[in-house]
């Protein structure tokens, strides 16, 4: 059941997001010719401002798509649900949380795709973005990349490679977390104004995102200021924690946090279920 | 699922629906409906008609009671034993036809697309429109095919000839009586009773709170009292209050 | 299309009057199939149980018989014809006699005036 609901979910949007896509990367050439204009010292002067204008308007371009990629999830998710599109939805012979992860599902798949295009735009700018000796910039930051890479394998101290390589690791760790807790807010915040509220269903969804944020913020701060009183602690009183177990204790800090965030989404997951499965305050 | 064939459609015992805290919508509201039979739900706005459906098909939750499809207690799974045509229009405005009734073929086993598609041409669709191109009361037609297309126990109509054209109406009459199975029974509120009535078995008055206020064998009413149904809900409504 | 109905008497009544007046007029000629109950209710626009209570109707009257599950044929009796023409007239004048009491025609002024009638006609 999961893939037919799947399938009419991804289908709903991949037209769109395709469209989108090619766009995206048309503006990666666009951008990666405009440098490569501005660069030309046999430019017209007349045509800069129409250059800088094109670059802006690229960049910009690339990363409203990310934007707009969201915004189509997050449409497809409001309108099969609380809009009269949900008097199919649910009455379909699938389980509410089927539904649900098929939304999930979908979501992970367009941000991930996006991710990648994005990318690709920016690679196909860098490439056609000629460096100082006439080779593309893409071509100076694998470099950048392969030397500082060049630099850790002939680190003497192995340690500090393993702990760059566990750290990093940690890091992506860290951003999946954020990137599951930023979609699941997200469904959270429009299945609570779509159930809970009787009318202005997406006020009351942006309103609640809003006060998320806040809280979120709210709750960094707290985590920074201690962290930093921890950091003063320990530079007063160096016995507390032996050096060998700070990176540990950075470690732990690092994968506890992740923890709290995948915590909270498993939260607004039960939420959002919960409240699926309920009334549906439809017209 | 097992289906008990000796057990009414649908059985509701007690049910109870509260929409602000302390004013029911339903009170104490029970119905059993046998198979064969086409029951007209007919009342005042506001009376819980919509509501019930919407219960039965699962888009509210009762406060309290049961209701039984077949014997089974309603569920996610039970939903396949109903078609459910709500007062709205459902469907994806960005679809085409022919995605509709594929939409409807991969989710339920009992869909007839070659009725489906019949019934469209005949109408005059074809099945590489986009739904939103659609008039409304072309919208409601196709909808109204698409629910009546399945080979389903349980039809539950909601308002499905109100908004439209007398011929129309006609159409859409003629599509449910066209689908009639004896194995099957069908719910259709409305306030065009005069339409609905030589259409039915049975009807039933409901008044606010869900309470019935008369009930039984639609062709007998004109016997016993001389009055068509439409002059008998006059009667019985005309001095009646909410309370 | 739907065929249409007065408000003063049951469905099935006014069904089984329209199917008489049929039978005898030979739409449905005698010994004839008669159409299936879902057939006929869906052209009529009415529900089909009705339409088989009506049915039944006729049925008990002789001018339809039933043949187990192969359907309904109409009477191949003449005699069971010409008595149900009979019963269309007598309810006809029955009905004709009650309405013109209630103008407050008496029965003979009303022969009277349709004796009249006629003579006048060409």
């Amino acid at each position: 059941m999961l893939r037919k609901v799947l399938k009419y979910d991804l289908g709903a949007i991949w037209k769109i997001w395709l469209i989108l896509s090619a766009t995206s990367v048309a503006l990666g050439a666009v951008g990666g010719v405009c440098m490569r204009l501005v660069e030309n010292p046999e430019l017209n002067f007349a045509f800069f401002p129409i250059v800088i204008l094109g670059l802006i308007l690229s960049f910009i371009g690339i990363i409203a798509y990310i934007v707009i990629t969201s915004i189509l999830i997050i449409v497809r998710y409001y309108n099969n649900f609380f809009t009269d599109e949900a008097y199919l939805t649910f009455t379909l012979p699938v389980k509410r949380s089927t539904l649900f992860d098929a939304k999930i599902l979908t979501a992970f798949i367009f941000n991930t795709a996006s991710a990648l295009v994005f990318t690709v735009s920016l690679c196909l700018m860098l490439l056609i973005w000629p460096g100082a000796d006439g080779s593309p910039m893409l071509f100076y930051f694998v470099q950048d990349i392969k030397d500082t890479l060049d630099i850790f394998s002939h680190m003497v101290d192995n340690k500090i490679v393993v702990w760059a390589i566990v750290y990093s690791v940690a890091f992506v760790i860290l951003m999946l977390a954020s990137f599951i807790y930023s979609t699941m807010a997200t469904f959270a915040c429009i299945t609570f104004g779509g159930t809970v509220a009787k009318k202005h269903k997406i006020l009351m969804s942006i309103a609640v995102y809003y006060g998320l944020s806040m809280a979120l913020e709210v709750v960094s701060l707290i985590t920074s200021s201690l962290f930093s009183v921890v950091v003063q602690a320990l530079q007063e009183y160096p016995e507390i924690i032996p050096n060998a177990a700070i990176p540990w204790v950075i470690l732990m800090l690092l994968l506890g946090i992740a923890a709290a965030i995948v915590l909270v989404s498993c939260f607004f997951y039960k939420f959002c279920v919960s409240k699926l499965r309920g009334n549906l305050n439809l017209a | 699922m097992i289906i008990n064939p000796d057990k009414p459609i649908l059985q509701c015992q007690h049910l109870r629906k509260c929409y602000t805290a302390g004013v029911p919508v339903l009170a104490d509201f029970n119905i059993s409906v046998p198979s064969g039979k086409i029951l007209g739900l007919l009342g005042p706005n506001g009376c819980g008609k919509s509501t019930f459906l919407k219960l039965v098909a699962g888009i509210l939750t009762p406060d309290s009671g049961s209701i039984e499809i077949c014997g089974i207690p309603r569920s996610e799974e039970t939903n396949s034993l109903i078609s459910y045509l709500p007062e709205r229009t459902y469907f994806n405005a960005s679809m085409y036809v022919n995605q509709l009734i594929e939409f409807f073929s991969d989710f339920y086993s009992d869909f007839d697309a070659g009725a489906a598609e019949k019934m469209l041409r005949d109408l005059g669709i074809p099945l590489n429109q986009k739904l939103s191109a659609l008039s409304k009361g072309m919208k409601e037609k196709t909808q109204l095919i698409m629910v009546m297309s399945r080979k389903t126990k349980l039809y539950m109509l909601d308002e499905p000839i109100g908004g439209v054209d007398p011929a129309s109406r006609e159409y859409i009459l003629s599509t449910i009586l066209g689908n009639f199975n004896p194995d099957a029974a069908v719910i259709i509120t409305t306030h065009l009773i005069n339409d609905i009535e030589p259409v039915l078995d049975e009807f039933a008055f409901m008044g606010y709170g869900g309470e019935i206020l008369r009930a039984g064998n639609a062709d007998r009413v004109r016997e016993t009292t001389g009055k068509t149904i439409d002059e008998l809900f006059r009667e019985v409504f005309r001095c009646y209050v909410r309370y | 299309m739907a065929w249409k109905f007065e408000g003063n008497s049951p469905l099935t009544v006014q069904i089984a009057d329209r199917l008489r007046r049929d039978i005898i007029d030979g739409v449905y000629p005698m010994g004839s199939d008669f159409p299936a109950v879902r057939a006929l209710a869906y052209e009529a626009a009415v529900n089909p149980n009705t339409m088989q209570k009506a049915l039944v109707i006729l049925e008990s009257e002789g001018l339809l018989i039933t043949h187990g599950t192969t359907g309904r044929v109409v009477t191949t009796d003449a005699e069971v014809i010409s008595l149900a023409r009979v019963r269309v007239r007598e309810d006809f004048v029955k009905k004709t006699v009650n309405e013109a009491l209630l103008l407050g025609i008496e029965p003979e002024q009303l022969c009277e005036d349709i004796r009249r009638y006629c003579d006048n006609q060409p």
